[in-house]
């Protein structure tokens, strides 16, 4: 199989790297990115094992070229930050590769490209990170057990087990700071009671038990794929309630929240002496200028609670599925120096090989849920050094 | 008397023109501020014939000069970085000057501006707010009844119990540009008869304070009162002069927070093309904050904050400890704190009425009439009181 990993020089590829080259039938992994230092950087964090091809391209500067590098390829893994899926997916569709990546804010751009993919016989998988992603496809496995799903609720936490007082660095992310911003910020839907509602960022908080080390964690509400996906796909059978929330650290959210409630987050820009800046794009600026760690690196722990809801047999049952890093696996990435959440490259990555082997039926643009095989996609995940728990309450 | 106010719109200025408007003897009072339209409109709510206002670049010596020409005395309520350009148009238009202050390594550069001032026949008194300036001229009280000086600790604690009425609002009591360089900046202290530089937020200490006050944990900070004490009581032997200042935890750690980001600094960094000052943005944020958060809101402030000198020296061979306490509130009438703003009014009009003998440049404890002074604060809702200690036995 030969691969291209788009946003290969990125935080989201390396673990996604790693996963890829441990697979037998994986012969060439293309790195796509920006920066060709950058890139060279990673091959060489990679082991610089011989698979391993780069190209330094902005994806988004010329589709045509983008197509060009990704002929003979046979899936490409968008690993970029969401801005890029666009022109990405075009370029996939023009170079006649199915397509996977990691979500985005324009996914409607996306789908507009459903038919084409589909008489060109090819696959779009939009949003197939962890979350969303792995928690869609464990909402869909849960689904699968009942007659008729009434609700879906999806838990997730990303905590660094290291306080802050032993960082040097004032702020740690477990993925794009740019994203976790939009969660704290964007109103979102939410649906409830069959309807679709909004729900200001960071709603409906609840206190949730989750696997050591996380221990308990405040989830909310943020703007999240799953809140239209899954009604998108499960309402026809019957879905009446679905929620995606997630939690941080205490710390973490208290200082997003105080950066929010001040007016850091902010796109408006602000004038000052003669100047127009976005505070925002300030905040950013100054939050990747951070000088090097000079005490300890984040260790960022957390996993998935997904609960299905609904009937099976005539009976009320619930169903209970959990995602866990196993101790190996954490270990491993650990060695190897990934610091930020993992997970999402991992799954990616499955989703990835999937797709290469032939093993999704379906074509077209589509969620993860909508035509991802759940249960053979848990199995490759387990062998991944993911540990999947499911249990029926009933 | 004609009285200018520069930075007569800012965060101190209006309620120094409220006073002077409300002193006898006052003809003129000028507004002046970088912000001219703000200056205004400031101006013209008083409703006051005798109040103007205007814009003013106070860090152009010839515009500043051509512009106060004709004043008795100027009242500069900037930021200190215009003390030394307003002194020196002070100078051209043949004005007295007055300051809250030059964060001890600006005041001790505008004191070598004495002979000029001497020269021109001018007063100029630097630091006369509460802090410095309330602060000197408690310890000058002791001073006077001491024959030997060994330590002066100065130090500003408050105890804010207003109903916030569940608003969490950022705002910080005086410039933020200030407090971050409070933070940022060392400590420069007199001790064991030198100049010692100490970590800014050092000398964690846990102060006593009249009630409603109470306990309050107050750290070192840069400041003015070390920069002139020293050798304003050599002659008595001091050895010692701190000042220490009590923050509020919680408000130490976002501060701490939004300096470690880099909102602290004053180096212009390159946002999206544009040359933009952190510290600047981040005070245009922080007041939007403030505003949007506290728009319409009805408020009761209820903050009782004091300044406190401990005087320890000797008297007739024994040893005798001053304990002065200036104790501040919500004005009655103005509805606000006015303790930073009262004096330099005070101390315009004695200057004007020439109750300050000697030409030159001054620290207050060096030409500050007490008595006269302390019944002016009293004039405002604010009381002086003092506590001495010492060992009846023989």
């Amino acid at each position: 199989m030969k691969i291209v990993i788009a946003g290969g020089a990125g935080a989201m590829a390396w673990p996604a790297a790693i996963y890829l080259l441990e697979q037998p039938d994986v012969t060439e992994i293309l790195l796509i990115d920006l920066s060709e230092s950058a890139l060279k950087e990673r091959v060489n964090k990679l082991g610089g094992d011989r698979r391993l091809k780069y190209q330094a391209l902005d994806l988004m500067a010329d589709i045509k070229a983008t197509a060009k590098a990704f002929e003979g390829y046979d899936v490409i893994y968008n690993c970029a930050f969401m801005t890029a899926g666009t022109a990405t997916t075009k370029a996939a569709l023009e170079a006649g590769v199915s397509y996977l990546d990691l979500g985005g804010f324009k996914k409607d751009e996306q789908f507009a490209l459903h038919d084409e993919f589909k008489n060109k016989g090819l696959l779009a998988i939009l949003g197939m990170g962890t979350a969303p992603g792995m928690s869609s496809i464990m909402a869909a496995y849960g689904v699968q057990q009942l007659d008729k799903p009434e609700s879906i609720e999806i838990k997730d936490a990303c905590v660094d087990m290291v306080p802050d007082t032993e960082h040097s660095h004032p702020l740690y992310w477990g993925y794009a700071i740019e994203g976790i911003i939009e969660e704290f910020v964007m109103e979102h839907p939410y649906f409830v009671d069959g309807e679709m509602t909004t729900a200001p960022a960071r709603s409906h908080p609840e206190w949730i038990d989750f696997r050591p080390p996380a221990g308990k964690v405040m989830v909310a509400t943020t703007p999240h794929t799953e809140n239209v996906s899954l009604p998108q796909t499960f309402k026809a059978l019957g879905l009446k309630h679905a929620s995606w929330k997630i939690g941080f650290d205490v710390d973490f959210e208290e200082k997003m929240t105080f950066l929010r409630e001040l007016g850091l987050f902010k796109t408006e820009p602000v004038e000052v002496d003669g100047v127009k800046v976005s505070p925002r794009a300030l905040m950013l600026k100054l939050l990747h200028n951070q000088s090097p760690e000079t005490k300890k690196a984040p260790d960022f722990r957390g996993h998935m609670i997904v609960v299905v809801k609904g009937e099976q047999g005539g009976q009320k049952v619930e169903y209970t599925i959990t995602e866990y890093a196993s101790a190996d696996l954490t270990a491993k990435m650990r060695e190897r120096g990934v610091f930020s959440s993992y997970r999402t490259g991992i799954y990616g990555g499955i989703a990835a090989m999937m797709v290469a082997r032939g093993q999704i039926e379906k074509r077209g643009v589509l969620y993860p849920e909508a035509c991802v095989p759940p249960e053979l996609f848990l199995k490759e995940a387990v062998k991944a050094g993911i540990e999947v728990d499911v249990s029926r309450k009933g | 008397m004609k009285i200018a106010v520069i930075g007569g719109a800012g965060l101190m200025g209006p309620l120094t023109v409220r006073d002077l408007s409300e002193s006898p003897g006052v003809e003129e009072i000028l507004v002046a501020d970088y912000q001219g339209e703000k200056a205004k409109e400031l101006a013209a709510s008083f409703k006051d014939s005798r109040i103007k206002g205007s814009f003013v670049d106070a860090y152009d010596i010839e515009e500043t000069a051509n512009l106060i020409k004709g004043y008795d005395a100027v009242i500069n309520s900037a930021i200190y970085n215009v003390n030394m350009s307003t002194m020196k148009a002070c100078l051209k238009a043949g004005c007295h000057y007055n300051d809250l202050g030059g964060l001890f390594h600006t005041t001790l550069k505008q004191l070598e501006l004495f002979d000029d001032f001497k020269k021109a026949g001018l007063t100029a008194v630097l630091g006369i707010g509460s802090a410095p300036g309330t602060t000197n001229i408690l310890a000058r009280y002791a001073y006077d009844r001491l024959d030997k000086v060994e330590t002066v600790h100065v130090s500003s604690a408050g105890v804010d119990l207003t109903d916030m009425k569940g608003i969490d609002v950022f705002k910080p009591a005086y410039s933020i540009i200030t407090i971050m360089e409070e933070f940022l900046d060392e400590a420069v202290e007199f001790i064991d008869g030198e100049y010692k530089s100490l970590p800014p937020l050092s000398g964690m200490e846990e102060i006593t304070y009249p009630e409603p006050i109470g306990r309050r944990i107050c750290f070192h900070t840069l400041h003015s009162e070390p920069a002139t004490i020293p050798a304003s009581f050599k002659d008595k032997g001091v050895r010692e002069v701190i000042w220490k200042l009590d923050l509020a935890p919680e408000f130490v750690e976002r501060a701490k927070f939004l300096a470690s980001v880099g909102f602290g600094s004053a180096e212009p960094i390159k946002v999206r093309g544009m040359e933009v000052v952190p510290r600047e943005v981040m005070a245009a944020v922080v007041a939007k904050q403030v505003k949007d958060k506290l728009e319409g809101v009805e408020l009761k402030s209820n903050i009782i904050r004091t300044r406190h000198a401990q005087v320890i020296g000797e008297k007739n061979g024994k040893k005798v400890e001053y304990i002065l306490d200036c104790i501040s509130g919500v004005h009655s009438r103005w509805g606000a704190l006015c303790a930073t703003q009262v004096p330099p009014s005070i101390a315009a009009q004695m200057q004007v009425k020439g109750m300050i003998k000697e030409p030159g440049v001054w620290a207050p404890e060096q030409v500050i009439d007490l008595e006269y002074f302390f019944n002016e604060l009293a004039k405002r809702e604010m009381r002086v009181q003092v506590m001495v200690k010492e060992d009846l036995t023989k």
